[in-house]
């Protein structure tokens, strides 16, 4: 208990210095309007995802076949799919899945990636060379089609489409923290830390990681709307969520035979995905411009 | 530097080595081809006998090292489906997967390149503004969806584009390769090369969109990095013209970041190939490994696999050269 009551204490002042540390951001993050309203609609999708089944106004696979391929009306507003199923109950159910792929996959790919290419920037030599070319093999392969292949061993399925989409995107981290350790590492103050006898991890962590802080930030916000990306076109490749899941790219899938005849089928799953993402990369970009004030004029 | 692209050279070969034992794990673990090749109804005795002239009860090293000799032959081995041989069939595919991705390419960097500098010179300019909502909405726009707009919009509301294809058949136009637009303007063929045009710049604007917003972005962020940094002030403060300032000084440096997004993106091109090449019928490779995958032709998927990792690994080659070239401070130890 004592123990206990000695830690929270030892972390107290952590966290006054982190909350120190972020306030200048949020500060300058909050004058940027765009990335407000990215932030705001992201939050609005968690919204969505978390109290699906109340503000959806049908479930997502109640099916009334006698108003298959309807466009827009009063209890429809978005119409409906081929069976007669609800397409913004669909759509609103989506974000659920949508959202847990891009935030699993991205954390997955992140603490893997960026310790990688840490330890490759930081040290060189045989332990660079080792590990960055174990990701030019997996660089090797154009990002989609290894995680098709990826897709191909472990079967369809949504929670296999995180993991691939996970493993695919690790050497993109590794790459950008390697080049950005790099860069930083030639800095006198790494030397400095160096004389000054720091443990090789200490400089990696606080003068190394923490300098480099705002491309990673940056990279996983555009991360995850990446993987949102990418798990929509596996599920439009029918590698990914399987029917009668309600996923956006899933349904765009199914909807594109229907093209010529009923394009709100194509149109509206479509622009969902492209808010999502377009909303986590206007957030990304105000984070990224709150993060380094060098760049506001 | 010339060791240093020596090795970078020699480096290749445990790259692909690497991408083979991949290539040839997912094959393998894949399972049991034998049901694809003979069909539902085939006997235990029949699937034996395939499995033993296959060579699958050999052991993995085996297999292995017979993939590696037969695939350094130029042998892939044949379709499951088509029985033709595989590294036919995908180089055949090879040159409109090139020509799709090149012009795609060629698109996203001038018009990327162009916009991002203009965004940074003039910050917080309308224009700015208006291209970097522009580049955002091309980055955030799925390209399978922003396919399927463009046919719904230019080809079944307008008519003014082909849905699909790669060429109107009714022309005659027979060339002797793959590379169409590279014969059709060998040949003097305009009527051809117009319709190429026309079925090309669908399939190429929308695989070419979310790298044209990426190096837009990229190019606007790196030059205003650049142009804050105190040598840029100095040749300011020498009394430099604002273009000499931003072209001869800062446009250097603010490229090395942009020429590894241009890089990658290659890698981004031939897998949005796959997606763009299955929405408008294009007949790539992209298209031939999604029916590959789709009817679990094992040989075809990975030869198509092999034939592009080779290619992208090549490419990542170039750009690392390159990367050493525009930025001397690099050391290569």
């Amino acid at each position: 208990m004592g123990a206990m009551k000695r830690l929270i204490a030892s972390l107290k002042p952590l966290y006054a210095k982190a909350a120190e540390l972020w306030r200048p951001i949020w500060k300058r993050l909050k004058r940027h309007k765009l990335a407000v309203a990215g932030g705001a609609f992201f939050l609005f999708l968690i919204f969505l995802a978390v109290f699906a089944p109340l503000i959806a106004p049908h479930g997502p696979y109640t099916s009334e076949i006698e108003h298959a391929f309807e466009g827009p009306t009063l209890s429809h507003p978005l119409g409906t799919d081929e069976i007669g199923r609800d397409v913004l109950s669909r759509i609103i159910f989506g974000t659920r899945l949508s959202l847990a792929v891009g935030v699993i996959s991205v954390a997955l790919a992140l603490v893997i990636g960026v310790s990688l290419g840490a330890v490759a920037g930081f040290f060189g030599g045989r332990v660079d060379n080792l590990i960055m070319r174990a990701m030019d093999i997996l660089l090797a392969f154009p990002a989609m089609l290894l995680a098709i292949a990826i897709m191909v061993v472990l079967g369809p399925g949504l929670e296999k489409a995180m993991v691939a989409i996970g493993i695919v995107t690790i050497p993109g981290y590794a790459r950008i923290v390697r080049g950005s350790v790099l860069s930083v590492k030639e800095n006198e103050y790494i030397e400095a830390a160096r004389a000054g006898g720091l443990p090789n991890w200490v400089i990696i962590w606080r003068h190394v990681l923490l300098n480099i802080m705002a491309p990673i930030i940056v990279r996983s916000t555009l991360g995850v709307s990446e993987a949102i990306l990418d798990a929509a076109a596996l599920g439009f490749l029918g590698l990914g969520a399987q029917a009668p899941k309600a996923e956006w790219g899933l349904m765009l899938s199914r909807g594109k035979a229907y093209l010529y005849s009923s394009p709100h089928l194509v149109y509206f799953p479509g622009i969902m995905i492209t808010l999502t993402v377009l909303s986590l990369n206007l957030f990304g970009d105000g984070l990224r411009d709150a993060l380094d004030p060098r760049l506001k004029v | 530097m010339s060791t240093y692209i020596a090795r970078r050279l020699l480096m290749v070969i445990p790259v692909m080595l690497g991408v083979s034992v991949v290539v040839f794990l997912v094959l393998t673990i894949t399972g049991d081809p034998t049901l694809v090749i003979l069909g539902q109804h085939a006997t235990a005795v029949q699937q034996e006998a395939l499995r033993q002239s296959l060579g699958l009860n050999d052991p993995l090293w085996t297999q292995y090292g017979r993939f590696l000799w037969n695939s350094l032959h130029g042998d892939l081995g044949r379709s499951w489906l088509t029985e033709t041989p595989v590294a036919e069939e995908v180089l055949a595919r090879f040159p409109h997967t090139v020509e799709l991705t090149l012009v795609a390419m060629i698109i996203a960097t001038v018009i990327g390149v162009i916009v991002g500098i203009i965004s940074a010179v003039r910050q917080y300019s309308w224009f700015d503004h208006m291209s970097m909502v522009g580049a955002l909405i091309g980055v955030s726009t799925p390209i399978f969806w922003l396919g399927l707009i463009f046919i719904s919009i230019f080809s079944m509301k307008l008519g003014w584009l082909p849905v699909a294809g790669r060429v109107d058949l009714t022309l005659g136009f027979e060339p002797k390769s793959g590379f169409y637009i590279f014969e059709a303007i060998r040949l003097h063929d305009w009527v051809a090369l117009k319709d190429l045009v026309k079925h090309i710049i669908m399939p190429a604007t929308a695989l070419a969109a979310y790298s044209m917003g990426l190096v837009a972005r990229m190019t606007r962020s790196s030059l205003l990095e650049t142009i804050r940094q105190d040598y840029v002030r100095t040749a300011r403060a020498k009394g430099l013209g604002e273009r000499v300032v931003v072209i001869k000084h800062a446009l250097k440096n603010a490229l090395i970041p942009v020429i590894t997004v241009i890089g990658l993106q290659f890698g981004y091109l031939l897998s949005g190939a796959v997606l763009t090449e299955t929405i408008f019928g294009w007949p790539g490779v992209g298209s031939l490994a999604v029916n590959a995958v789709q009817n679990a032709d094992m040989p075809l998927v990975e030869g198509c696999v092999l034939l592009i990792s080779l290619v992208f690994v090549l490419v990542n080659l170039v750009v690392d050269l390159l990367y050493g070239f525009v930025d001397p401070r690099i050391r290569y130890s």
